[in-house]
């Protein structure tokens, strides 16, 4: 295949990714950036690195659990697929609903199966939609513990205020990049994951001990789609993210990033679950989950301890519950449209 | 890094060294004062000069640490509040070297029938400022204590309004003062003084507020 063609096929990919980079990096570093604590241009480079790093070095634990729910055998197949989570995310956004790529690439795969008559494991279904209900809660009990010793320090460390600004800085770095890491390992599955059955790409040996193979080829391109995202257009939505939605200090901020950064980690990390796997523990399930989600949970958990309760936005709970319901089956429906388009009108091979 | 580090070590040091300015311009004012209820005009006088020159010393450590709050981007979420903060304890300062530039130019008479109290009243305002220098001092890096040291600060406002009320009853229920300008006078001077405590209350209210903020 040509390399026009090859990069049209993945260009509803790359689309999705460039989509990933534009929202998803605001939840790692929006909070610095719009309050000032980190300048955009520093925090979209840490990003746009480590997002990579994290996608060619850990995208494939995720990547494979999305493998076992559907192997989409054709290039052209995967197209649609991918850019029917991407229209699936766009309608959703553009109606203000909350949508999550995870959530449609998941329901786009089922589609997929449906509409190529490949059956779907019923156990890897309960498998990532378990871990969608369990990501906002780990990462709000993760939040309620850091906050709680934050909270602590600050209390009893006799840490000057314009130190403590210093600190947070720093931490917000290192934190923004580790989260950076834990999405690209975690999300390049929602962007790249579909073409591995079909990749365009070959195994190269380029050291003796170093292999790039053609999955990390495929998450390289997709990593560096996330990072035109991060340069081009999250600006506006850090800056949004950092002075409207949820305004934290940045202490919070840095408890909210943590926590979910550590939920994204944990969910694609493949060495932890053979970490959890060999103390006797059962296996971590590998699954791309929702950042926006995960920042959710963090926030609400900061607002469990703040408030007791109190502040917590019911109405938030409730339309993250039905994104869960409702963002697969219209991504599945939008999938069957499409693949049908594809396949009758366009006479491609999808399946 | 390194520079971040280095920035805020310089900004640490600066605020510091504001706060330690409150805490000499509140004990020269108090030393002042005796010097000049016990009559001696001379050290009254040098004592004038050296509160105005550790208020224009305390100004320009609070310009440069407005400059530089600004300028090095340094805590973007209580910025305003610190700037808030210097700007009032400034006129804490403010108003304790003018009132004694008035004394230095006026020169009410005390009768003997207030000095006592007067010299309480004055004792107290300078533990206002005292407590004041302490609380904010907290604020920045012992958030634990501070309301402790704002309890003082509104303690001793409290008996400097008690002693202003005292001695303005004796001016002028005193048969000794006869002229109502001498009352009147030595009224403008009690509520002069009462003003730097009501200023310092003034400053802990909103010490208060940036507390909770602060407590994450």
């Amino acid at each position: 295949m040509d390399l026009f063609s090859t990069l049209f096929f993945l260009s509803s990919g790359l689309f999705l990714g460039w989509s990933l980079g534009a929202n998803d990096a605001a939840n790692v570093f929006g909070t610095a950036v719009g309050s000032k604590m980190l300048s955009f241009y520093r925090a979209a480079l840490i990003c746009s690195v480590f997002l990579i790093i994290g996608a060619v070095v850990g995208g494939a634990g995720a990547a494979h659990t999305l493998g076992k729910l559907g192997a989409i055998s054709t290039l052209p197949g995967a197209f649609t697929v991918a850019l029917a989570s991407a229209l699936t995310v766009f309608f959703m956004t553009k109606i203000g609903l909350p949508v999550s790529t995870s959530q449609a690439i998941v329901g786009s795969i089922i589609g997929w199966n449906l509409f190529s008559g490949t059956p779907t494991d019923l156990a890897v279904v309960t498998k990532i939609t378990s871990t969608w209900l369990i990501c906002p809660l780990l990462s709000m009990f993760f939040s309620v513990i850091i906050y709680q010793i934050m909270r602590y320090q600050v209390y009893n460390s006799h840490i000057h205020l314009i130190r403590q600004d210093s600190y947070t800085r720093v931490g917000l770095i290192v934190v923004g990049a580790f989260g950076s890491y834990g999405l690209g390992a975690n999300n390049i599955a929602n962007v790249m994951g579909v073409f591995i059955p079909s990749s365009p790409f070959d195994t190269t040996q380029l050291l003796s001990f170093l292999t790039f193979t053609s999955t990390q080829k495929l998450f390289l391109l997709g990593g560096i789609s996330i990072a035109v995202g991060v340069y081009t257009y999250s600006r506006r939505v850090m800056e949004t993210v950092g002075r409207g939605l949820f305004k934290l200090s940045p202490v919070t901020a840095f408890v909210v990033v943590l926590s979910s950064s550590l939920v994204l980690f944990i969910f694609s990390s493949q060495e932890l679950s053979q970490f959890a796997v060999s103390l006797g523990l059962p296996a971590i399930p590998l699954v791309p989950v929702s950042s926006s989600q995960a920042v959710v949970g963090a926030v609400l958990g900061i607002g469990l301890i703040k408030g007791r309760g109190k502040n917590i936005d019911w109405t938030m709970l409730f339309k993250i519950v039905s994104g869960w319901v409702a963002t697969p089956v219209f991504a599945g429906v939008m999938t069957i449209f499409a693949l049908s388009i594809m396949q009758n009108l366009f006479l491609a091979k999808v399946f | 890094m390194r520079g971040v580090f280095a920035k805020s070590k310089e900004m640490e040091a600066q605020i510091e060294s504001y706060l330690a300015k409150i805490q000499i311009c509140s004990l020269v004012f108090l030393e002042g004062m005796k010097d000049y209820l016990a009559d001696d005009l001379i050290s009254f006088e040098e004592r004038v000069y050296e509160t105005i020159s550790v208020e224009r010393e305390a100004d320009q450590i609070k310009s440069d640490i407005k400059r530089k709050l600004y300028s090095h981007m340094l805590i973007p979420d209580a910025r305003g509040d610190v700037l808030g903060l210097l700007e009032t304890l400034d006129e804490v300062l403010s108003l304790s070297k003018r009132i004694m530039h008035i004394f230095s130019i006026e020169h009410p008479v005390i009768p003997e029938l207030i000095r006592g109290d007067f010299v309480k009243m004055v004792d107290y305002t300078q533990q206002c400022m005292e407590q004041l220098a302490n609380a904010t001092n907290c604020y920045f890096s012992n958030i634990r204590q501070a309301n402790d040291y704002i309890n003082k600060v509104h303690f001793y406002e409290g008996e400097v309004d008690k002693l202003e009320e005292k001695i303005k009853r004796a001016v002028f229920n005193s048969k000794d003062i006869k002229s109502l300008s001498q009352k009147m006078h030595l009224r403008y001077f009690v509520e002069k003084v009462a003003l730097i405590s009501d200023q310092a209350e003034d400053v802990c209210d909103r010490l208060e507020v940036y507390v909770i903020k602060r407590l994450i």
